[in-house]
């Protein structure tokens, strides 16, 4: 099976001081949905963004290694030519534009494909995925729920046409309804499509609902990488993720989805 | 009666004007210090292509305007471009030192004598009766209706086509509007063209109703408490604070002090900043109140 | 976690640091006497234009402190110049008093003015004091219009040369050596405050807003602090200015001074003290370089307007080019030369 991306040894330093990543070496196969698993501040977010490309006003950069899309090398390229390149993120935070309706959410897209295409036409096929946006079409995103931000993220993500979907924090402070939800209209959208996907997670158990293949990120570099269902068994994992222990294997589900609803709570 | 007139021509002044600013800080977040001076350069583009290429007052007209395009998009592709990224703070001390380099650029050019544009041009600046004790300048009128016209197809654009939505996304979240594949160097380019041609346009109306000269590039300076009454991001606020501003100055300056007019609009800003920063119609969050 | 770098590859060896701190010494003292002895062989023009430069240098040392080192934009340098002049010259006028009187006085006034219009924006975040103190320069310029309009002074207020100790401060070389003491007084007090807990609070707010107020610097209050004082140095300067014309009237003090002040900071390189009095010569020497060039070249008429505006666009020509190309000004220029020429050992150590 080829990949579609293929990370070797990143390094990316912000404000020229500050090292986010040493040497993170990851793949993502076409056609297949790639878990990144790691604790908080561990770099899964640099990671995406330093694949998705940065812009001037962040002072981060690419410091060594290099990024290989479909076989070319994009290392440092920014945004928002990868986007044309059809690399799309689903950012962890600010994800949708607040002060503009769904549909022109939607709209504002801008890629060298959509251009001069039916916006209609566009829009149904978004609200096929999601049909919960439909009914919003015309209301601010500012004032959508968190479950409907994420979809409607994912939503104009997918207006771009992305070959490779990069999603940060799927399932962070919703609902275990919405999350499942999501997941199902993910597995849907992948079914339909040739959609490759690197999907960034704290939770394992959303990341194995999903997955194939997973990373696991520990203070920049990757630790562990294996096909979802090793990982699953694997004790390290159960330590670090699921904080069960030996013991405690078979409720690691019932788990992770109590700490999220605790998450979702706060 | 005269003096509600009066009102109405200075409100539609300060508007367009200060439509200007709000373009330039909802898309970018940068203070254009420049404005005014960008403004009386409209002015004097037009004394240079009437002395220069067309006699016809509207050809001459319609030449400024774009010259003046060419003009903001010069602007920011050869300066303000250089400054994206930069700190907000840096990219005002340069439109601080932009106004500086035009104003001594214009004198050295057009000299610091007024002149008098409307006889250049052989625009006939007439006085109309509206009614019988109601009386207004041609160029007044030109003003009025130009001010609405722009904001009608500002608002127009801003909220039907795709880049004035793109404009308006990127004011609120460029990170994410570069994530979506807007180049947002052309959405800057887009907001200080807008901005510099209807500067411009005000300029022109304004000198064609009096003369010109550089000094009145501080009616730039007055229009900006203008726009911060209306949030600096938000252009029907924009022309409320217009309004609220001229209707201040016009009847301080007839009942109290004529000298009051140039303070009027900055006692009308600290008001603002004391009472409610974010002004009438400002987003809040952005202010980040520390 | 990530690894933090900060200072590993700054850290410089012991020794070269102390003996580059000698160096530094040398430089200042040698400095100083040549100041001290410069006068020996002065015109009168010379003097004056020395006089200048020191009065405009205590007025870039305080807005370098605000804007270069706080992050601040103030548009209200002049304003509050003129502020500390009004002062000093209402003072004299109506009530014949002293310099002993009259400068405390002009700092207090600008230290208020400042407290007035620092209050309501800097509670907020980015460029709003940039807006309230524009009206600040407008409300003070109106404020001394009317003194003088209702005092039937329209031409200005005359003050009589001031006296200190029973010296009166009159001819060239008592002025030179009375604003050099208090330039240099300015440029000490300033470097104290920046070293101090005060300073460097400043400089983390001005580096990340959000970060300092997590490290617990209460950002608002330093940053009115920051106002208020620079605001008091600045009226202060007013009145020093009024002193040495003998003369105070609302026309000296425009906003195109203030845009000379900011020009000041920018061209001797923000965030360095050096760089506002290096910033003050250069700025202060550039309208009798514009003239001196104008006569060179012929064919242009030379009238004051002519030269005022050809200053006026070579300061915006300076400002650009210097926030374009070189943002760390004259200082950053004369660190590269200095580094250029030092041994290569020395270059190293700058990563
Ligand atoms: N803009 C920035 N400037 C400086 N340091 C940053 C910046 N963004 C992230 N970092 C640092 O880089 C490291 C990795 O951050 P990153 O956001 O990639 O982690 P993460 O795995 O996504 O964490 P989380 O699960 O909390 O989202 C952290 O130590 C963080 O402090
Ligand atoms: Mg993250």
């Amino acid at each position: 099976m080829t990949d579609i991306l293929e990370v070797t040894e990143l390094e990316v330093t912000y404000q020229r001081s500050i090292r986010a990543l040493h040497g993170v070496n990851l793949r993502v196969a076409k056609g297949q949905i790639t878990a990144l698993l790691g604790a908080n501040g561990a770099g899964k977010s640099t990671t995406l963004r330093a694949i998705s490309g940065f812009i001037g006003l962040d002072n981060a950069r690419v410091t060594a290694g290099n990024v290989r899309y479909l076989g070319e090398d994009i290392t440092g390229l920014q945004l928002p030519k990868t986007i044309h390149k059809g690399i799309v993120l689903v950012p962890e935070r600010d994800k949708v534009f607040t002060n503009l309706t769904v549909a022109e959410n939607l709209e504002v897209v801008s890629t060298t494909r959509a251009e001069g295409s039916n916006w209609r036409q566009i829009e149904e096929e978004i609200f096929v995925y999601f049909p919960r946006l439909a009914k919003l079409r015309n209301k601010p995103a500012g004032l959508l729920s968190g479950g409907e931000r994420q979809m409607l993220a994912i939503g104009s993500a997918l207006v771009c046409k992305p070959n490779l979907l990069l999603i940060d924090e799927l399932s962070l402070g919703l609902a275990p309804v919405i999350v499942d939800e999501i997941i199902e209209r993910l597995r849907d959208i992948h079914a339909r499509t040739d959609l490759s996907i690197l999907l960034v997670e704290q939770s394992a158990a959303v990341a194995f609902a999903l997955a194939s293949y997973g990373f696991v990120l520990e203070n920049g570099k990757v630790e562990l990488e294996g096909a979802t269902q090793d990982l699953r068994t694997n004790q390290k994992i159960l330590e670090l993720y699921l904080g069960t222990g030996s013991a405690g294997r078979a409720d690691y589900l019932a788990n992770a989805r109590r700490r999220r609803e605790e998450r979702a709570n706060v | 009666m005269q003096i509600l007139a009066n009102i109405v021509v200075l409100t539609s002044l300060y508007a367009l004007v200060a439509c200007g600013y709000v373009l330039v800080y909802k898309v970018s977040r940068v203070l254009n210090l420049a404005h005014g001076e960008l403004m009386i350069l409209g002015a004097y583009l037009l004394v240079a292509t009437s002395a220069g290429i067309a006699s016809d007052p509207l050809a001459a007209i319609a030449l400024t305007a774009m010259f003046s395009i060419v003009v903001g998009l010069s602007v920011y592709l050869l300066l303000m471009r250089k400054m994206t990224g930069q700190p907000v703070l840096a990219a005002v001390l340069t439109t601080v030192a932009l106004g500086i380099l035009l104003r001594g650029a214009m004198v050295l050019i057009w000299g610091p004598q007024q002149l008098n544009v409307g006889a250049m041009i052989s625009f006939d600046n007439a006085s109309i009766a509206l009614t019988d004790s109601v009386r207004v300048s041609t160029a007044a009128l030109w003003l009025v209706v130009c001010t609405f016209l722009v904001y009608l197809g500002l608002l127009a654009f801003l909220h039907m086509s795709r880049w004035g939505m793109r404009m308006r996304a990127s004011g609120q979240n460029a990170l994410l509007a570069a994530q979506r594949g807007i180049n947002l160097h052309t959405v800057y380019a887009l907001a200080w063209t807008l901005s510099t041609f209807s500067g411009s346009l005000a300029g022109v109306l304004v000198t064609l109703d009096s003369r010109i000269d550089v000094n009145m590039a501080v009616i730039g300076l007055k229009a900006f408490p203008a726009a911060l009454v209306g949030g600096l991001d938000s252009l029907p606020g924009a022309l409320i604070g217009a309004g609220v501003i001229a209707a201040l100055e016009v009847l301080l300056i007839h009942y109290v002090n004529p000298l009051l007019s140039d303070v009027v609009p900055f006692l009308v800003l600290i008001a603002i900043l004391i009472v409610r920063p974010w002004g009438l119609y400002g987003t809040k969050e952005e202010l980040n109140r520390v | 976690m990530s690894n933090i770098e900060t200072g590993i590859g700054k850290m410089t060896p012991a020794t070269t640091r102390r003996k580059r701190l000698s160096q530094n010494q040398v430089a200042w003292i040698g400095l100083i006497v040549l100041l001290v002895l410069l006068p020996t062989s002065a015109t009168p023009f010379h003097l004056d234009i020395a006089s200048q430069i020191f009065i405009a240098g205590i007025g870039a040392l305080a807005l370098m402190v605000l804007t270069g080192i706080a992050g601040q934009i103030s548009l209200g340098h002049s304003g509050l110049m003129a502020a500390g002049a009004f002062t000093t010259g209402i003072l004299y006028k109506e009530a014949g008093a002293g310099i002993w009187i009259t400068l405390p006085a002009s700092v207090v006034a600008g230290a208020v003015i400042g407290l007035i219009f620092g209050l309501p924006s800097l509670r907020l975040r980015g460029i709003y004091l940039a807006m309230s103190t524009l009206a600040l320069h407008f409300l003070v310029i109106y404020l001394g219009g009317e003194y003088e309009f209702a005092s039937g002074a329209s031409t200005g207020i005359f003050l009589d040369p001031p006296v200190v100790f029973g010296f009166e401060i009159y001819d060239g070389y008592a002025w030179y050596y009375v604003l050099l003491a208090l330039v240099a007084g300015t440029y000490w007090g300033c470097r104290n405050l920046l070293n101090s807990k005060t300073g460097r609070a400043w400089e983390a707010l001005h580096a990340n807003e959000t970060a300092a107020e997590a490290l617990g610097v209460q950002v608002a209050n330093y940053k009115l602090l920051a106002f208020v004082i620079t605001s008091g140095i600045a009226s202060f300067s007013g009145a020093l200015f009024a002193y040495y014309q003998n003369f105070v009237s609302v026309e000296a003090f425009t906003l195109f001074l203030s845009i000379q002040y900011i020009a000041m900071i920018i061209i001797g390189g923000m965030g360095s003290l050096p760089g506002a009095l290096l910033g003050a010569v250069f700025v202060t020497l550039v309208p009798y370089f514009v003239e001196w060039l104008m006569e060179a070249v012929p064919y242009i008429g030379l009238d004051i307007t002519t030269v005022s505006s050809a200053s006026y666009a070579a300061f915006g020509l300076l400002m650009i080019l210097f926030l374009v190309f070189e943002p760390s000004g004259l200082t950053g220029i004369w660190k590269r030369l200095v580094g250029q020429f030092a041994s290569p050992s020395k270059r190293e150590d700058t990563p």
